[in-house]
């Protein structure tokens, strides 16, 4: 359930437009955006560019007067489909054949839990994490880091509140698994 | 375990996994420049899909969305359909037969008994069915008074819906009267009295519009005449009613109220024969007053012979006129303008209206005689026998007023009310008459300074 707050600067911002109520949603979500965004590209730069034009299509989809159901819902989902578009566009590198080893690829090289000062056991979870096939590290992320509603995620990744309840369950059982 | 990897996953969340401070400062400061560029200077009107959002501030969006608007938009429906309905029914309430909101009319009248009949509730049915037959005689009196609607061809079906009515409610009366169960009558009684009151002033006033000497008016007037008496009927229908039900021991209508009843019953008779006496008195003062316009229209034509020189002159002038322009100018032209009154016709209502003063004068007196006995029989409770006393004052003032009718008939026949012609009620007779005189005196003063113009 979200503050009144929140939902009055989202009725503001979706009724009049309003720039400064924007701003102050920006400012509500923004490090939490760039941090779902910096899990997944591993590289604060791309983050932070991602971040940035995730809020303009967010303002843009708001001005053109589409249905506005959720403000995280569709914060997060433009932010998956910017990480998605910049996996594609790796991917278009020469000498990479699909999408699926892009992904591979980009796991590889995403380390972002070496450049942060983590204590063992949750270095070791983040390390873990990012074993995690590309579906369930996006789960477990919106889930128990970003602490979204089972709905919310649902919302976010376009599936039923069911079928992310289940891909959740797995994601955590593969996890145990990994660290064992 | 899953608690462990749960609460170190939460722990990633507060790790030093986030953006520059600085970064995010510069970030929003260029989105907003960026944002505020686009927005559309012009203030947003009211839009109804903006009461959504701003219910969601309060509510789940869960509820407004599933619960909240399907019910308001449904609620919406309804009541613009039904305020239509309803809008269409207020406006329709001065439709007469024939406008194109008259159906309407009629059929939320139609609904309304409907609705009293399937419920079985026979009081309310009986009142609406009086207050439709009080539509009915309103809407025939308009027809009848006003005749630049140019409806009067619809008068005789309306009249034969307003009998129908009538009809109906005393089949409810009967239905009522037979039922075994307590019915609360009082307010019923009242409602009844209220209405049938409203038609009987309607009627009247509809048949003093139909004084006309034509066949059509005098049908009409023995029709209206023959309404007046079933809705009399239905009148003392609902009195007998209250009393049978009260003897039968319905208690819902006390000893008290069932004399006050009676009490108006008595003192509407009495009234009603009272009126009617007047009226053929009023009458007999009309007539007076048509003989008097006629011997000073028969002094004027003595005058023409030579009786007055004044008059004698200008009836001369009127003669050397008449040869000086060559046309042949009948002298009744001139005399045509004051529409003389039939002497015998006169002689006649004269006649007439002697006798009827008489015939109403025994005849009032023996509704205060009938009305004196039924109170006689109400003080000692013979209610039974008091019923039955009180048909025949109702068959008594039903003479008195056909006398003054009759009466009425024959001043009209000596003063025809023209076409298109304001109507007066029998009350105001004389004044009727007064102007009709008057309309006759202005014709004549400009018969004269057309006279006096051709000299």
């Amino acid at each position: 359930m979200k503050k009144i707050p929140e939902k009055l600067l989202l009725y503001k911002v979706s009724t009049n437009k309003d720039p400064e109520s924007f701003g102050l949603l920006y400012d509500l979500y923004v490090e939490k955006i760039y941090r779902f965004i910096y899990f997944k590209v591993g590289n604060k730069q791309e983050a932070e560019d991602i971040t940035s034009e995730v809020f303009l299509k967010v303002w843009d989809h708001i001005n053109q007067d589409k249905e506005l159901k959720s403000f995280s819902g569709l914060l997060y989902r433009i932010a998956r489909n910017a990480v998605i578009d910049l996996y594609r566009s790796r991917a278009r590198e020469p000498y990479i054949l699909n999408i699926e080893d892009a992904y591979g690829v980009a796991d590889k090289k995403n380390n972002w839990f070496e450049q942060i000062d983590l204590k063992a056991d949750v270095r070791l979870i983040a390390e873990t994490l990012e074993k995690l096939k590309q579906e369930y590290k996006e789960v477990v992320t919106l889930r128990y880091i970003e602490e979204l509603e089972i709905a919310e995620i649902a919302e976010i990744m376009d599936k039923k509140k069911v079928a992310v309840r289940v891909t959740l369950h797995r994601a955590i059982k593969k996890l145990k698994e990994l660290l064992n | 375990m899953s608690n462990d990897i749960i609460n170190n996953l939460k722990k990633l969340k507060h790790s030093d996994v986030g953006p520059d401070k600085s970064w995010v400062a510069s970030n929003r400061e260029l989105l907003l420049m960026q944002v505020k560029n686009t927005v559309q200077k012009e203030k947003s009107s009211f839009s109804f899909g903006n009461v959504w959002p701003a219910m969601s501030i309060l509510m789940p969006k869960r509820l407004v969305y599933s619960v909240v608007r399907p019910m308001v938009v449904l609620f919406l429906i309804v009541g613009v359909t039904s305020s239509g309905w309803v809008v269409s029914a207020d406006a329709s309430h001065n439709a007469l037969p024939g406008d194109w909101l008259y159906p309407a009319k009629r059929a939320v009248e139609k609904t309304k008994i409907a609705a009293a009949s399937v419920v079985g509730a026979k009081k309310v049915e009986a009142t609406y069915r009086v207050e439709a037959a009080k539509s009915r005689a309103e809407e025939v009196k308009e027809m009848i008074t006003n005749v630049e609607l140019n409806k009067k061809d619809l008068v005789a079906e309306t009249i034969s819906d307003l009998k129908n009515e009538i009809v109906e409610a005393e089949k409810k009366l009967t239905e009522i009267q037979e039922d075994e169960g307590q019915t609360q009558m009082d307010e019923m009684v009242k409602d009844f009295k209220v209405e049938t009151a409203g038609i009987m002033i309607a009627l009247k006033d509809a048949q003093t519009g139909l004084l006309g000497d034509n066949n059509e008016d005098k049908v009409l007037s023995e029709v209206l005449e023959v309404a007046k008496d079933d809705v009399k009927n239905v009148d003392q229908r609902v009195v007998e009613v209250v009393i049978t039900k009260h003897l039968g021991g319905d208690k819902t209508v006390t000893s008290e109220e069932v004399k006050d009843i009676i009490g108006i019953t008595l003192q509407v008779a009495l009234d009603d024969a009272e009126g009617s006496k007047k009226a053929v008195e009023e009458d007999g003062l009309a007539i007076e007053e048509a003989k008097g316009l006629s011997a000073d229209r028969y002094g004027l034509s003595t005058d023409s012979q030579g009786a007055s020189q004044e008059l004698v002159e200008g009836l001369e002038v009127e003669v050397v006129s008449s040869t000086e322009s060559g046309e042949v100018i009948d002298s009744s032209t001139t005399t045509l303008s004051v529409e003389s009154v039939d002497d015998e016709k006169i002689a006649k209502a004269d006649s007439d209206n002697k006798e009827a003063v008489e015939k109403v004068d025994t005849a009032s007196n023996d509704v205060t005689e009938k009305v004196d006995a039924v109170k006689t029989l109400l003080s000692v409770g013979a209610l039974e026998d008091m019923v039955e006393k009180m048909k025949e004052v109702k068959t008594a003032v039903g003479v008195v007023v056909d006398i003054s009718d009759e009466s009425k008939a024959s001043v009209a026949s000596i003063v025809p009310v023209k076409e298109g012609e304001e109507n007066t009620t029998s009350t105001e007779g004389v004044e009727g008459l007064s102007a009709d005189r008057q309309e006759t005196t202005s014709i004549e003063d400009v018969a004269k300074e057309s006279v006096e113009e051709n000299l």
